[in-house]
This record gives C-alpha cells, sequence and structure tokens, in this order.
C-alpha cells in the first residue's frame, strides 16, 4: 500500500507520462491490488471546505481504490465540504465531484479523474452545467445502459455499469430517459447537480421487443403474427440444440422430438405440414445468416449452435411477417440473434450443468422374458398338435424350452444395450461494453453420452460477437462462432437389418450376454428363431465416428447519415467440413448373420460454403402524429457443397481399421451449388399510434428453377387498429389496450434440391470384351416448366392487454393456403422415367392459435407468471392435380400412409381389423382370403366385393392431434425460482409399424408380452386381437391392421427447475438448480415416445408422419447446475 | 470509399448479370439438352441402352421366364417371407400390384425410352461417319425390338411409343395400350433395319454387341412366334453358313473365361468387380442353408435372398440317361442340413468369385444350338421333317444323345420341345416354348399336380388359374 502510493507521488509529479508507461503502471497495480485484504464498500466521510486531495486520500485508505490524475486537471477544484455515513462508494464520489470542473471514471480498482471538457461557450444558449445522476430501478438495482438525452437535443449519454451518468445541460432543459422494459421518463433539471432517477417498469408485454425479418419491432406495433420465445421460461432446459428447447413455447409452432439420438434432429412445423415434395421445416436465420437446413437422424445444423450464446428467438408464423423471406418463407422462418454485450456491461458468466439420463420405464415395450417365452413356445406346439388334430408329445419340444420356470428372466437386451447416460455443459461469457465498444466472447462445452452404449455428441463452440463505434454514426461489428463437434453413431433406428434396437427387442431372451469365459456369445438365438449376431457386441464395437467443423461468421458495417437514414451491409459465411469413418469388423455380424462376416469399413468427407452479401437501407421518420419507416435491401447468396465418400471391403484383419486395409475399395463423389437473388423491401407507417400499416415486397431468382419461372414476387400487406386509442373507445383501467390485425401476404418454397428442372445425363455403363463400356442416359425427364411453390396465407389476430399488463392475450385465425405445391408425381414408366418433380395440387391449414399470459402474482418477495398456448390446426389436401392419391411406403413395398384429396395429408392406410374367426362356419359366410383357419383375421370387406384384396385398404386413422398446447408456470419466492414447462397434444394417432416384428407369432423372434394374449381356440379366444400361431399369422403383420393405430395424446412435463440465488458480495448473479426434464409423462400410449416419427432418411415426413418404427429412445433429464455473474 | 465500390459492384451483379449468375449447370453430371451432338455421345447412349439388360436379367426375367415354369421352382424357407412376391409367380398367385412384373415392364421400357432417345435425335445431326451411323441405329433398334418382344410376350397389349418422350404432357398421354399386332409390326420394323445396318462381326473389343447375327435371330425368333416358319427360315439359314458353330464342350457357353465364343450370337454381359456390372445370380440360386463355400469358396451363411430358381423333381426327371448337359447344368451335390434330402441347384453361373454377391458370368440370349432347334421346329413345322431331324440331332450328339430318326411331325414337335428344355435349362427360354407351342396349359397343370404332392405348403390358390399373360401392372393403369 505505502508502495503504491510512493508510486503515485513519483507519477503525479510527471505531467504527461508515455502511454505505455501509465499502462504498465495500471497492469502493475492491479496486480498488487489482488493481494491487498479487502476493504469496506462504503465510505464515512466527514470535512469542511477541504482540499480535494486530502479527499482522496481519505477515499483511498477507505474503499481500497486508488485515485489517478493529473494536478494540472484538478488544479481550479473547489474545496469539498461533505457529511456522509456509510455511503456507497459511487454516491461519495458524486457528491464529492458536484459542480467540481471535473470527472472520473473507475476502471477496475482505479478511479481515474479527468477534466470535463467544455465546449466554447455559444453566445445563443445559456450556460450549461454539468449534471451527475444515478439511474435505479423501483427496487434500487442500479441500470446500466440506460438512454439520457436531452430533449429536443441530438445526441446523448448512456449509465455506466453502476448506473451512473454525467452530462452537461441547460438547467432548463428536460432530461429524456429511456430504458428498454420501462417506461420513458422525462426529468427538468433545475438547479440540480446530482439527480436521483428511478424508472418503472413498463407493461412489458405490450412493449417486448420482437425481432422480425431484417429488423425488430415492439410487440405494441407488430401487423403480423411473430411468436417470441420467453428466454427465461427456455433457459433451464437442458438439450444439445436450442430447436428442441422450443416444445411447448409457441402457439402454432409444432416441435417433436422424434428421437433421443444425442445431437440429432428434431421435426419443427410452423402452423402444419403443407409441401409433399419440397420439405416442410422451417427456414432458420442465425444472426441475420439463413442456414441451409438438412435434419435427419442424427445431424441437426442448429446443434452446432450453443443454447448459452442464444438471446432471442422468434418464430415469424404468416406470411406478413415471412413474405420478406420470399421464397424460402412459406413453412415459417425462426430468427435465432446470438448475445452482444450491452453498453455499460461487464461480466463474466458461468452457465454449468451435469445431469443424468435415463429411459423411463414406461418408455421400454415390454417384451417376454425366458421363461413366457418358452411357455409361449410350448403352447404353440400344443395348439399347433390340436389344429393338426394329432396328440400333443411333449417330446417334440425342444429341451431348451421345456421346463420355462427354470429359465427365470433370461436377458433383456434392450436393457443390455442401454445405459444411464452423463450429460453435462460448460459455458464461459466474458461480456464488455463501453460506449465506442461491445464485446462477447463465449467458451462452451457440450457432452452428451447417448443412452445407447458407444453413442454420444460433444460440441466445442467459441463464439466472439464484437460491435465498435469507429467514428460517428458508423457501427461495425463482427459474429464468429466456429465449433467442432463429435459424434459416435450407431445403426438404432427402425429395420431389424439395421437397427439394433429392434434386433434387441427380437432376440430370444434365453441365451446369456457373455459366455462362462467372459467372450461375447456370438450367436444368438434358441430352438426355431432366427439365429443372430449379439447386440452388445454389434454396439460396442461397431465403429461410426462423426466429426464436423463449422464456423458462421458474419461482419457488418452500418452507417446513420441525415439523422433518419441507415444504411448497412453485411457479408455472412457459413463453413463446414465433416468426416465420417465407419469400420465393422469381421466379429460383428448381423441380424441373421452371426459372425464371422466380412469386414467392412468407409471414410467420407464432405464441405460446403455458404456465403451472403446483404446490403440494407434503412429510413425512419416520424412527424406530427405520423411515423414511417422504410427498408430497402438486395442480397445474394451463393452455396457450394462438395462431397466424397469411399468403402472398402476385404480387409486381411479387424487390426488396421482404415481404408487403406481394404483389398476392394469403391469411392464415388458429388459436387452442387446454388445461387439465390433476391430484392426486397418494406413500408412501416403509423398515424397517432392507432393505426398502422406494413407491406413487403420480395423479388428472388433461384438457380433452382427452370430459367422462365426462375424469378417469384412476393408481396404482402398488414394492418392494425388500436382501438382502444380511439376517443370513442371507453375510458377503463381495466383495458390498457385492445388492437386488431389482419394481414395477407404470399410466400414460397424452393427447397427442392439443385438440379431437378434440368434433364440430366447419367452414367449407365455396360461391358463390352468383358471391360468396363461407359454408357450414358437421361435419368431425369426435365421440367421447363417448375416453378415456386407459393403459399397464401390470411391471418387475423387481437391483441389485448388488461390490468397494466397483469392479463395479455393474442388470439389469431390463419388460412393458409399452399399452392403449385412442388411434389414428385408418377408417371407412366412407357415414357422411360418413373417420375418428375413437378407443381401440382394444393393443400390448405387452417386454425387459430391462443396465447394468454398473466401475472397472477407480483409481490416484492412472490412472483408467479404463467404463460398459455394452444393451437388448432386443421389440415386439408384440396388438390393433387392429376394423381389421385399419393401413397408413401416409407419401408416396405406396402404402403403405410396415403395422401388423397379431401383428406388430410398423410392419412394411416390399411385394413380395417373385424374380429377373429371364430369357427369355420364363420370363414365360410364371410368373405376371407385363401385357406383361412378358426382364430385368423377378419377383415371387413370395404368394397363390398366378397374378396378381401388390395382393393379393401382405406384409411385407417389420422395422425394429427385435435390441438396442441403449452403451459408455463414461473413462480418466485424470495431466493427461490421454480419453471414447470408442460406440453401437450390431443386427439394423434401413432402407426405401431414396429409390431409387424413384436408380434410376429411365428416363432423366430421374442414377442411382446401381450402375446400371451393371443387366441387359442374357440373356447380360450385371449383378449380377440392377436391371432392363432397355427396359420395364415402373416395376415397379423404383411397387411396393416388397423389396430396398429393408437391414440398419442399426452401431456408432458418437458421442465421442472428449482433454483436459488444466493446473494454473496463476489457476484451479482449466483445461482444453483436442480431440473427434471421429461420426467413425467402422462400418456396411455405404450410404444414409447409419443413423439416418435420415422427418421428422414426414409423420405418425407409430411408424406408419412406419425410412423412408430422404433426409434432412439427419448430419455428423463435430471440434472443441478450452476449460473454464476461476475 | 471501398463501401461504395463494393455496393456498385453488388449492385452491377444483381441487375445486369444475373441472368447469367442464375445459371448453373450440374458438375457430376450433363445436362441433357446440349447432349447428343457428337458420335462419342451417341455410343455412349448405345453403351446406356444395353444397361437395363443387365437389370433384367440380375433381376426378374428368370423368375418370369423359368421359375414361372416347369423348369425350376424355390427352396422353401419357413422363417422368412421375405420372398413371398417371387414365391407367388412360380405358383401364380401374382397380382397387378406385384413389384416384380411392375419391375420387369419398367426395365424393359427403360431401355426402350434410351433407344427412343437415340433414334429421335441420331437423324438431327450429322456425324459425317454412315458405318458409324448405320452401327449406332441397328443396335439401338435391335435393342428397342428386343425389348418390345419382351414385353409384347409376357404381357399382350402394352403401350407402343417410338419417339423421346419430352415432357410431362406427353408422357401422360403416351399411356394408352395398343394391340399386340401393332406392337409385334414395329417389332419387326425394327430387327429388319437391324438385319439391314448391323455389321456381321465386330473387333474382340467390342465383343457381346449385337451384330447382324443377333438382328437375323431375334427376327426368327419373332417370325417364330407368330408361326410365319418360312419367314423364320429365311432368317435363320444365312446362319448357318455364317462363322457360328456348337462348341465341342456344352459346359464352355457358361465359362467366364470363354464368354463370347463361336456359339454365342447375343448374351448379357457381366463382369465380376465393383463397378456394380456383375451378375448376382451365383448367390441367388446357391440353397439358403447351404454351408459356407458350398460354390463360391467363402461364407453365404443363410441369406433369405437365396435358395431360388431350384430345378423342380419334374424337370430332373426329364433328363435322358447319359445326357452331358446335366452335369454342367445342375449341382446335385448338396444335402440339406435341415431336411436330410438333396437340393439341386443351378449351375450354370456359378462360376467363382472373389466377392460375395459379385460373380463376373454372361447370360446367354441366343446361342447357336438355338439357330438349330429354331430351325428344326420351323422345318418340321413346314413339313420337312428330314432336314429338321438333322439339326436336332447336331444338338444331341454333343449332349452324348443318341440320334433321334422319327419322321413324324406331331413326335417331332414334342421331341424339339423336349430337346429344347434340356439344352435351354435356365435361360429363360422355357415359358416362351411353352406359351409358343400352345403347351403352356397342358403342361403346367399336370406340373401342379406333382408339385402339389411334394409341397404340403402350397396355398390353395397356387396353380389355379394357368395365365399365359402377366397382369397389366396396375400402377399403370392408375395414372390418367
Amino acid at each position: 500500500m505505502r508502495l503504491t502510493s510512493s508510486f503515485f507521488k513519483f507519477y503525479k509529479s510527471v505531467s504527461t507520462p508515455a502511454p505505455l508507461v501509465k499502462f504498465t503502471i495500471v497492469l502493475l497495480l492491479c496486480c498488487i491490488q489482488l493481494s491487498v485484504a479487502s476493504y469496506a464498500q462504503t465510505i464515512t466521510l466527514n470535512a469542511k471546505k477541504a482540499d480535494v486531495t486530502q479527499i482522496f486520500k481519505e477515499i483511498e485508505s477507505q474503499s481500497g481504490y486508488q485515485f489517478f490524475y493529473k494536478y494540472r486537471d484538478i488544479a481550479n477544484a473547489h474545496p469539498v465540504t461533505i457529511s456522509l455515513k456509510n455511503a456507497p462508494l459511487e454516491e461519495t464520489l458524486a457528491k464529492c465531484f458536484l459542480g467540481e470542473p471535473f470527472t472520473y471514471k473507475i476502471v477496475d480498482k482505479i478511479i481515474v479523474v479527468s477534466r470535463i471538457k467544455t465546449a466554447a461557450p455559444d453566445p445563443n444558449t445559456t450556460a450549461k452545467v454539468t449534471i451527475t445522476g444515478l439511474v435505479k430501478d423501483e427496487s434500487g438495482q442500479a441500470l446500466p445502459g440506460v438512454s439520457i438525452r436531452i430533449k429536443g437535443n441530438s445526441g446523448g449519454t448512456i449509465t455506466d455499469r453502476d448506473g451512473m451518468f454525467t452530462i452537461a445541460a441547460d438547467p432548463k432543459a428536460l432530461l429524456d430517459i429511456s430504458y428498454i422494459g420501462y417506461k420513458r421518463k422525462e426529468e427538468p433539471i433545475g438547479n440540480r447537480a446530482l439527480i436521483n432517477i428511478i424508472l418503472e417498469q413498463d407493461n412489458q408485454e405490450l412493449n417486448e421487443v420482437v425481432v422480425v425479418g431484417y429488423g425488430n419491432l415492439e410487440r405494441r406495433d407488430l401487423t403480423s403474427s411473430v411468436g417470441a420465445v420467453k428466454m427465461a421460461s427456455i433457459n433451464g432446459i437442458k438439450k444439445a440444440s436450442v430447436d428442441l428447447q422450443l416444445a411447448g413455447q409457441l402457439a402454432g409452432v409444432s416441435v417433436n422430438q422424434v428421437t433421443g439420438t444425442p445431437g440429432g434432429g428434431v421435426v419443427v412445423r410452423v402452423r402444419g405440414s403443407a409441401s409433399t415434395g419440397a420439405g416442410d421445416d422451417p427456414m432458420y436465420v442465425v444472426d441475420g445468416f439463413p442456414i441451409t437446413p438438412s435434419f435427419d437422424q442424427n445431424s441437426n445444423p442448429i446443434s452446432s449452435l450453443n443454447p448459452d450464446d442464444i438471446e432471442s428467438i422468434s418464430v415469424l408464423k404468416d406470411a406478413a411477417s415471412t413474405a420478406i423471406y420470399g421464397s424460402r418463407g412459406a413453412n415459417g422462418v425462426i430468427l435465432i440473434n446470438t448475445k452482444k454485450a450491452k453498453i455499460g456491461q461487464s461480466s463474466i458468466t458461468l452457465n454449468t450443468f451435469t445431469g443424468i439420463q435415463s429411459i423411463l420405464a414406461k418408455s421400454k415395450i415390454k417384451m417376454m422374458d425366458a421363461a413366457q417365452f418358452a411357455e409361449f413356445r410350448i403352447e404353440a406346439a400344443q395348439d399347433l398338435a390340436k389344429f393338426n388334430g394329432t396328440v400333443f408329445d411333449p417330446a417334440t419340444i425342444p429341451a431348451e424350452y421345456r421346463n420355462p420356470s427354470s429359465l427365470g428372466k433370461g436377458t433383456n437386451w434392450y436393457n443390455e444395450i442401454t445405459r444411464p447416460a452423463l450429460m453435462q455443459n460448460y459455458s464461459l461469457t466474458v461480456a464488455n461494453g463501453t460506449a465506442k465498444v461491445r464485446s462477447l466472447f463465449t467458451v462452451g462445452y457440450f457432452n452428451q453420452q447417448g443412452n445407447i452404449l458407444n453413442t454420444d455428441f460433444k460440441r466445442y463452440s467459441l463464439r466472439a460477437n464484437i460491435e465498435a463505434d469507429i467514428v460517428k454514426n458508423v457501427v461495425i461489428g463482427l459474429n464468429l462462432a466456429p465449433s467442432y463437434n463429435t459424434r459416435n453413431v450407431q445403426g438404432t433406428d427402425g429395420h431389424f437389418e439395421n437397427g439394433v434396437l429392434t434386433q434387441a427387442l427380437l432376440d430370444s431372451p434365453i441365451p446369456p450376454v457373455r459366455l462362462p469365459d467372459g467372450s461375447f456369445n456370438q450367436r444368438i438365438g434358441s430352438a426355431g428363431t432366427f439365429i443372430n449376431n449379439n447386440p452388445v457386441n454389434s454396439v460396442m464395437n461397431t465403429i461410426n465416428k462423426q466429426s464436423g467443423f463449422r464456423t458462421l461468421a458474419n461482419v457488418y458495417a452500418s452507417w446513420q447519415f441525415l439523422n433518419d437514414f441507415n444504411i448497412k451491409t453485411t457479408f455472412g459465411a457459413d463453413y463446414g467440413n465433416s468426416n465420417v469413418d465407419t469400420f465393422k469388423p469381421s466379429f460383428v455380424g448381423g441380424f441373421r448373420f452371426p459372425p464371422p462376416q466380412l469386414a467392412s469399413g468407409s471414410t467420407a468427407a464432405y464441405n460446403s460454403l455458404n456465403w451472403l452479401s446483404e446490403n440494407t437501407l434503412n429510413y425512419s421518420h416520424k412527424w406530427g402524429a405520423h411515423s414511417l419507416v422504410i427498408l430497402g435491401g438486395f442480397s445474394v447468396q451463393n452455396e457450394v457443397s462438395n462431397g466424397r465418400s469411399a468403402f472398402g471391403t476385404g480387409f486381411p484383419d479387424d487390426v488396421v481399421h482404415t481404408l487403406n486395409a481394404a483389398t476392394n475399395i469403391t469411392a464415388t463423389a458429388a459436387k452442387e451449388a446454388w445461387k439465390l437473388l433476391s430484392l426486397f423491401s418494406r413500408v412501416n407507417y403509423a398515424y397517432e399510434d392507432k393505426y398502422l400499416l406494413a407491406a413487403s415486397l420480395r423479388r428472388d431468382g433461384s438457380s433452382r428453377f427452370a430459367p422462365t419461372h426462375r424469378w417469384g414476387t412476393f408481396p404482402s400487406v398488414s394492418a392494425g387498429w388500436r382501438i382502444s386509442n380511439e376517443s370513442f373507445f371507453p375510458k377503463t383501467t381495466l383495458i390498457d389496450q385492445l388492437k386488431f390485425t389482419a394481414s395477407y401476404g404470399l410466400a414460397g418454397n424452393n427447397n427442392i434440391g439443385n438440379y431437378s428442372y434440368i434433364p440430366i445425363v447419367d452414367k449407365n455403363n455396360y461391358v463390352f470384351g468383358d471391360v468396363l463400356a461407359p454408357g450414358s442416359g437421361l435419368s431425369q425427364l426435365g421440367n421447363s416448366n417448375l416453378g415456386w411453390e407459393t403459399t397464401h396465407q390470411l391471418n387475423v389476430g387481437m391483441d389485448l392487454s388488461l390490468l397494466k399488463g397483469r392479463v395479455y392475450l393474442i388470439a389469431e385465425y390463419y388460412n393458409r393456403f399452399t399452392q403449385d405445391m412442388l411434389s414428385d408425381i408418377t408417371l407412366p414408366v412407357s415414357s422411360g422415367f418413373s417420375s418428375t418433380l413437378t407443381n401440382v395440387g394444393n393443400v390448405r391449414n387452417r386454425g387459430f392459435e391462443f396465447t394468454l399470459t398473466t401475472k397472477n402474482m407480483n409481490q416484492k418477495d412472490f412472483t408467479w407468471e404463467t404463460s398459455f398456448n394452444i393451437s388448432f390446426n386443421r389440415n386439408k389436401v384440396l388438390s393433387l392435380g392429376n394423381a389421385l392419391k399419393i401413397a408413401a411406403a416409407p419401408v416396405f413395398e406396402n404402403a403405410t400412409n396415403i395422401t388423397e384429396v379431401g383428406q388430410p395429408l398423410g392419412m394411416f392406410y390399411g385394413y380395417v381389423f373385424d374380429g377373429i374367426f371364430k369357427n369355420q362356419h364363420e370363414i365360410d359366410t364371410s368373405p376371407h382370403f385363401d385357406g383361412q383357419v378358426p382364430g385368423t383375421i377378419r377383415y371387413k370387406d370395404i368394397n363390398g366385393d366378397g374378396v378381401i384384396d388390395e382393393k379393401d385398404q382405406t384409411i385407417i386413422g389420422n395422425p394429427y392431434p385435435n390441438f396442441t398446447f403449452g403451459l408455463n408456470n414461473h413462480l418466485s419466492y424470495k431466493n427461490f425460482d421454480l419453471n414447470i414447462v408442460m406440453a401437450g397434444s390431443q386427439g394423434g394417432h401413432l402407426f405401431d409399424l414396429y409390431k409387424q416384428f413384436t408380434t410376429n407369432l411365428d416363432g423366430v423372434f421374442n414377442v411382446e408380452q401381450e402375446v400371451v394374449n393371443r387366441w387359442r381356440s374357440e373356447a380360450n379366444p385371449g383378449a380377440g386381437i392377436l391371432p392363432t400361431t397355427n396359420a395364415n399369422t402373416n395376415l397379423a403383420r404383411d397387411l396393416y391392421p388397423s389396430y396398429w393405430v393408437k391414440s398419442n395424446s399426452y401431456i408432458a412435463f418437458k421442465d421442472i427447475t428449482l433454483g436459488y440465488s444466493f446473494k454473496t458480495k463476489f457476484s451479482r448473479n449466483f445461482r444453483v438448480y436442480l431440473s427434471a426434464q421429461n420426467a413425467l409423462l402422462i400418456t396411455g400410449y405404450k410404444g414409447g415416445n409419443p413423439e416418435v416419427a420415422m427418421d428422414s432418411e426414409t423420405g418425407n415426413h409430411s408424406l408419412s408422419p406419425g410412423i412408430n418404427f422404433i426409434g432412439y429412445p427419448v430419455s428423463a433429464v435430471y440434472a443441478i447446475g450452476i449460473n454464476l455473474t461476475l | 470509399m471501398s463501401k461504395y465500390i463494393y455496393i456498385a459492384l453488388i449492385t452491377v451483379l444483381t441487375f445486369s448479370g444475373c441472368k447469367n449468375y442464375l445459371n448453373i449447370e450440374p458438375e457430376i453430371s450433363q445436362n441433357g439438352a446440349n447432349y447428343f451432338k457428337t458420335k462419342d455421345q451417341f455410343l455412349k447412349a448405345v453403351n446406356g441402352a444395353y444397361a437395363p439388360l443387365q437389370d433384367l436379367f440380375n433381376g426378374q426375367f428368370w423368375e418370369m421366364g423359368e421359375m414361372r415354369s416347369d423348369n425350376t421352382s424355390y427352396q422353401f424357407n419357413n422363417q422368412d417371407n421375405s420372398g413371398t412376391l417371387r414365391q407367388e409367380i412360380d405358383e401364380f398367385r401374382e397380382i397387378d400390384l406385384s413389384d416384380e412384373t411392375r419391375s420387369f415392364f419398367q426395365s424393359n421400357y427403360t431401355g426402350i425410352g434410351r433407344c427412343n432417345v437415340i433414334l429421335t435425335r441420331l437423324p438431327k445431326v450429322v456425324l459425317n461417319d454412315t458405318k458409324a451411323t448405320d452401327m449406332i441405329a441397328g443396335q439401338a433398334s435391335f435393342l428397342r425390338a428386343y425389348y418390345y418382344f419382351n414385353l409384347v410376350r409376357m404381357f399382350g397389349d402394352v403401350p407402343l411409343v417410338l419417339e423421346e418422350v419430352t415432357s410431362k404432357d406427353q408422357a401422360i398421354k403416351i399411356n394408352q395400350r395398343k394391340p399386340a399386332a401393332d406392337i409385334y409390326a414395329a417389332i419387326i420394323a425394327d430387327a429388319t433395319l437391324a438385319v439391314d445396318k448391323l455389321p456381321e462381326a465386330y473387333a474382340d473389343s467390342l465383343k457381346g454387341r449385337a451384330g447382324k447375327g443377333a438382328a437375323r435371330i431375334l427376327l426368327a425368333d419373332v417370325f417364330l412366334t407368330l408361326h410365319k416358319y418360312d419367314l423364320a427360315v429365311l432368317q435363320l439359314r444365312p446362319l448357318l453358313t455364317s462363322f457360328y458353330h456348337l462348341n465341342a464342350n456344352y459346359a464352355d457357353n457358361f465359362d467366364t473365361k470363354k464368354k463370347n465364343g463361336p456359339e454365342s450370337i447375343f448374351e448379357i454381359q457381366y463382369m465380376e468387380g465393383p463397378n456394380g456390372l456383375n451378375s448376382i445370380l451365383a448367390d441367388r440360386f446357391v440353397p439358403w442353408d447351404s454351408p459356407d463355400g458350398l460354390i463360391t469358396g467363402f461364407p453365404i451363411d443363410h441369406d433369405a435372398g437365396n435358395g431360388w430358381n431350384i430345378p423342380t423333381q419334374d424337370f430332373l426327371d426329364a433328363y435322358e440317361p447319359g445326357d452331358l448337359r446335366r452335369a454342367a447344368s445342375v449341382g446335385e451335390d448338396y444335402i440339406s442340413d435341415a431336411t436330410g434330402k438333396m437340393v439341386p441347384y443351378v449351375k450354370k453361373y456359378t462360376s467363382p468369385h472373389a466377392v460375395r454377391g459379385i460373380s463376373g458370368n454372361n447370360f446367354p440370349v441366343y446361342r447357336y444350338a438355338n439357330v438349330l432347334l429354331m430351325l428344326a421346329e420351323c422345318l418340321n413345322e413346314l413339313g420337312n421333317s428330314g432336314e429338321a431331324l438333322q439339326y436336332l440331332n447336331q444338338v444331341r450328339n454333343r449332349a452324348g444323345l443318341a440320334q433321334f430318326s422319327n419322321t413324324n411331325t406331331s413326335d417331332l414337335r414334342k421331341v424339339i420341345l423336349q430337346e429344347r428344355r434340356m439344352e435351354f435349362a435356365f435361360e429363360n427360354q422355357r415359358w416362351f416354348d411353352l406359351l409358343r407351342t400352345g403347351t403352356a396349359v397342358t403342361v403346367m397343370t399336370a406340373h401342379a399336380v406333382k408339385e402339389r404332392q411334394i409341397k404340403s405348403y402350397l396355398s390353395q390358390g397356387a396353380y389355379n388359374n394357368i395365365r399365359l399373360l402377366y397382369q397389366y401392372p396396375q400402377r399403370e393403369i392408375n395414372i390418367q
């Protein structure tokens, strides 16, 4: 301490030190300060006409802070008279500096004193005085970053991290104080030198800032349908990617976690499904950059984004809000903006959690154990003997089944390949904002082990968001977000040929996992069943490593000129490369192929570069009661992607896994590109805050369409009427605001692949003279008329705010009409082609959405907010061009879903189950298949022709729910907070296609426990659903019986988080929480995850929704976490 | 300042250059709108027109042309129902939605589509090479005739498309079935043109292309099918004096080291290796429960894809004692673990290969033996059974069988049919032979009785309706 003082004395005598010296000293001081014991944070001072340097010394000794000044600057100091008791440092300083011709700034623990630069006196204005102020909220918390302006003047200042500001102003002027989320305040200055200002919180719902395309708006000024996610209510949800956190948050946005694969894809639909040939995924825009969506079971482009980096998410739902995104807006747009440092912010934030994921017992399909399976085999033999009219001979029972009870539970293969799994996240953010430079850096690490052995997802992410005011009115910025992720993947889902989960369900429960010597049992099966490989061995030793590096980068510059104009230019790039390496050793084998099998391996590399150049000009002007904002801009976006992959067999051994060891190698490559040119504009006009009008127009040119159909125009108009501002509207304290909105617009869909209109010549080789003869042929019928799929959408809405924002209701009706739907239509093969992509057909989605937000409690110690949303969507196909129907057969040749005019897209399709034939007489008197015997399924003769055949297939169920809803409750009591997120769906169905295997009655697989209740005889008919094992068992699986359609209504507790915030001296925020996700699932559905859907590799979800074919289980997560801000 | 330059640049790009800026041609394939200009491109297109033959012969031809007949069936697999569609074809149970018959239908039309592109665009360009132009036109005409010949024999009335289809509307318009007679007229026109344009022979490096001989025997086969025996003979006789002759050893016809030998007139070309141009039949035709290495020398293991086209007992019983062809055609050395019974299997396409499922056997379509037996059939029908015997006995001699000397037309007709059955066993000729000779219903009805005695698992619908034509694919009817 003495040392530092002497340094100061030395320094004080030096008039102008070199900057480097200054910096060194500051640095040195910082180091020394670290070792100094803590000082009081409050100051007690009593002085009368004291020299200012005396006062400084006193403050130094009480606070441990150091003053740093030049004598020259304090030469004109006035003597200080002050009396303070236990005052905070800031207050002490403010009072000391009152009226002094210098001011101060705190840098770390140094108080830097500098002269107030006074402008040359203007003879036309009265003398300005320097005012210091402190801005706090109602609870006494200082507010940093509050904008302070002198009314009528341009320029101004903002409060620092301690809520302090200094400004020079005419004492007669008014201070105009504004801050987002708080009521604007005008404060007269008078003869005060120190002004304490308390800002009142504003009606948050009305003034919530909503991010829209190319800008943002306050909710009160919205005329279109935009859902903004309340980040506070999703921050607690622990997921790999942010789209998973959205479930239940917004009306009209359905988020289905169709797979539990770590880092895997999510099915998000905004206001229903509307496309058969182009995708239904919404467009994602991250920090203004539209990223290319490519979702499947294992990958999700959003998963490279650290959810802790996200500042806001909004979903553009109607065409009036999406039309500004033109050709890509038809399925809705999800806008994600990442965090930036705020002016005056200086913080270090650490978020971390560790959780354990476990599969709910309810989500597991109940298969027979070893004893039950043996019993089932014995009974089947007895039933067959009886059916054949022979005497049952126990000696015909294979020895291993003869004594079921001795077998006990046997092996539960599903449990053997699954595990409770850890998930952890660390994210550290350093934010620093000054009026000149705002910077935010995040480093994140996320590690999710999968519930299936040898599956995981890891993400290492960095982010730098920097923004600087380089010269007056010019802001430049950079967002840079590199991330690296790795995945271990297994073939988990679907058909038993590849899906280890299905294999595990079907494997005989009798053989053990390991032999007595500890090695893997390599032949899994028992008498009569298929002999399979060992699924545990398979998942543990099959290698499928994927790694990806991705950087999303944006640089921008904006220039505010002539007060009302702003020009902004942005260049962004999304670069990604990824590698996939696989190896299947010879000792792994496959289902029905026990090892040894030939080892095989592959390696693949992909990269893509997507860049965007975007330029906008914004004009905003207010005059009188009018306000006008005009936006115009153009952009160029371009993507090039490359892929190479090689596959090899003939590995001499299982030691070297890389492809160089293979003796047979085949390779392939892919290369694609697309470009998009766009012009767009928007006008927002408001009169007296009562009448709101907006219109937008975008023109897009896409390389994906035929030259004559390349350009599309997407206009929209919307209007709002704030009736509550009208003079005739009754004055009431009940209603704060009532607003009606209506909008209509067009948006497009160009998600059809890159060269669909071109007749493609592909290689079609042949052989002559025993060597390859290169050949070619047209593989695609060109379509020179291929054009946009266009969605017209009408939206009518009402916003109602009651009781000073305690109740806020948004109600909306929409009619979304998709025209010229892009679809692959079937061609007669006599043309030489089997299908072509064309514009065909129309689909309508319409419905209602309601969002109700209430502040049930708003006490000092106790707050309780509830947000409820509910959506009703109805989907109908109005036309399919010249096709009668589109049958979708995602796995087998038989269609599971059918799309017909007049019905919703992708209805379930199959045969209507009409009971079990009790006896021969019933068979003889009813339509039936050849050779049916009593105990087999009776199907309904739908067309009444007396014969059961493929023409008797019909719609057997509707996958879509009547409504979906979300309910969020957020409570806080003193230092505790509790967040509960629920989501539900009512009236939808799933199609249990997996039962084709799990209720196979031939004895080749293990079966579900419900098979116990199959039909055995007329006297013992069981549950009346599953037929006899004697004959025609294929009727219960190769034809799809209507009893596979099951209701999947559910209520899920997506998240329950309980937190406690500690008040500490060292931190601004220190919160510890416990969280449980998906821990409670209320449903009658027994097939596992009620949101399941086939993985996307098998095709378009919208044509075959709701098929449960066994997917990666979605688990419950129990986590403990910490949020710490310094 | 640089900002303005940048903005100006982008603006220029946007407003003036956009027309070309948005044109992106695929790099990994060519744009068909600008293709087919040069000789090389047409030659490649011709090669591409052959390509569907590989799919046809690997895929459905043996199901619909051989297993349909009394020659072969399948090895029953009670553990697996994934081959139901093929079983249905064997037992005359397939429906109009069958994926197998639809695939056969489609593969032929894919080939026809490629020929149509060539024959539509060739007259519009000048290649300045008459020889090449003739060869291109000749091969495309031959292939189109052959594809239609397959379709008309399997399905009867089918759409007749003889020009390139370039739009969706045109594709819908041409989807109309035309009488079989119209199809035959088109086939005869194409094959006649092919006889005229094609060269007699090719250099070794081009072996496997259709030559004049292939066109002649195709045309003869068409006339024979239409019972125009005299016209058939006109095409067949020149082949007697051409360079074709019988291999001394019957098995040489299926030897991968002796492909496209002196007996071969037209055969489907396959090659072993990783290019996807291989035969898959060695593994298809092996018993599904056979042990490792029975045929191919490496693990097979149980596979639902195997155990097809298994020779029937009926067929084995038809061999005369001492027939040298038996050992080259059928493997009779495998005793099934499951049943303890011998399971015979087709041996013609089972030469050893390195990678499972990838073999290199060619598949014969027309051999010189067929010239002899077709000629025998025609001459017998034309009343010249004496000369007919001469050709029949050439084939019997090679098989190590005694000369046949009965000149009774009706007896000889039966003998020739029987001789064809054994000579062309598993070469997808049998079902067409039964159709052409009008014996399909009687032969198959008798065969069904024998099969029922052996196969307890046959459903009641099996062999109920011996249809001469396959059902027209429902998919095509559904498209308006």
